[in-house]
């Protein structure tokens, strides 16, 4: 089934990220295993020696053309509206997308976003014209707020970046699904093993972002097969419609008619 | 003239204003990015912001620079 994002149809429900691979090689290997067509990048500051940034740069560019895929610019690092805003229009401009995965960090040490200048920077950059999928906590009435600016896709994070935690707050999760029932949800963020992806995709959330559990898995390229498998798998079961939980046992096998043990 | 590019202190050469054929040159972002990065970079893909502003591609050569002027040259690297 495919995922829509501003427009594009993926064929894929995973986004995936570029950061924290043993190397390039086995980047790209993982990412086109993962059957993603979306991959988030970076810009930063370089030195005038250094050229390792070009090598990624080429490799994202290969893996792109090869999927017939998107890229997927962040604002990492960024504290605040203004910060974000800027780097937001230079990523525009070099990378040619409008596509914009919006972080404004609000806490170092948990690399919480802060949603009142989150809220600040969207309202700016979708008046620029910019397609922004924000990285947020998982507040309905943030979301909300989100959407209601016009963010067609809203990103709340499972548990704090690169923490593999999974799903911190179920409960917020559903209900943000069940009363944005419009919105293009992406769970992202602390994404830890494919068992948490299918969980999310069971609630019926459309895709999920990640990028540390891939990487830093033994083997990333399997891993990231095993996360492909998984999305499927959860969606396949939100669409198939999971049962009711009951609160007592009931016999699967019929008890009419029982053998003769049972008869006296 | 003194200015920082990706938060080192930068001495441009031309200072702030030069003469050439007669007529006086100002300085301006292109200059910098001249001065500063190296011949391979100049031909890979980056992005300029002065004193935190976005500035377009299109304006390197025009927009002037004074003393004490802050630019982030950025370039393309992984991202999650």
């Amino acid at each position: 089934m495919s995922l829509s994002i501003y427009g594009e149809k993926l064929n894929s429900r995973l986004l995936i990220g570029t950061a924290l691979y043993p190397s390039p090689d086995i980047m790209k290997q993982a990412i086109l295993a993962s059957g993603s067509q979306v991959v988030t990048l970076s810009l930063k500051r370089q030195n005038p020696q250094e050229q390792s940034g070009q090598q990624i740069w080429q490799y994202i560019q290969d893996i792109v053309k090869q999927t017939n895929g998107f890229l997927l610019p962040n604002t990492a690092g960024c504290k605040t509206a203004k910060e974000a805003f800027t780097l937001a229009q230079m990523s525009r401009e070099l990378f040619q997308t409008s596509w914009l995965k919006l972080e404004v960090i609000g806490d170092d040490y948990n690399l919480q976003p802060d949603p009142f200048e989150l809220l600040k920077a969207t309202e700016m950059l979708i008046k620029d014209g910019f397609n922004v999928l924000p990285y947020c906590t998982d507040d309905l009435v943030l979301c909300q707020r989100l959407y209601d600016l016009g963010c067609e896709v809203i990103m709340p994070w499972a548990s704090p970046i690169g923490t593999g935690k999974g799903l911190m707050n179920p409960y917020n999760l559903e209900t943000i699904r069940q009363r944005l029932p419009k919105a293009t949800l992406i769970l992202d963020a602390g994404i830890g093993k494919p068992s948490d992806a299918c969980l999310a995709m069971e609630m019926g959330y459309d895709g999920i972002l990640l990028n540390s559990a891939v990487a830093l898995a033994d083997n990333p390229v399997l891993m990231a097969s095993a996360f492909a498998n998984a999305l499927t798998s959860g969606e396949q079961a939100y669409q198939a419609g999971l049962m009711q939980q009951r609160q007592t046992a009931h016999p699967s096998t019929p008890t009419l008619d029982t053998p003769f043990w049972h008869q006296n | 003239m003194k200015i920082h590019i990706n938060g080192e202190p930068l001495n441009l050469e031309n200072g702030a204003s030069t003469e050439e054929n007669g007529k006086v040159k100002d300085t301006t972002v292109a200059d910098a990015l001249q001065q500063y990065l190296s011949q391979k970079q100049q031909e890979m893909s980056f992005a300029v912001a002065l004193n935190s502003d976005f500035v377009n591609k299109s304006q390197y050569a025009n927009r002037l620079l004074k003393d004490g002027d802050s630019i982030d040259v950025l370039f393309p690297i992984h991202g999650g």
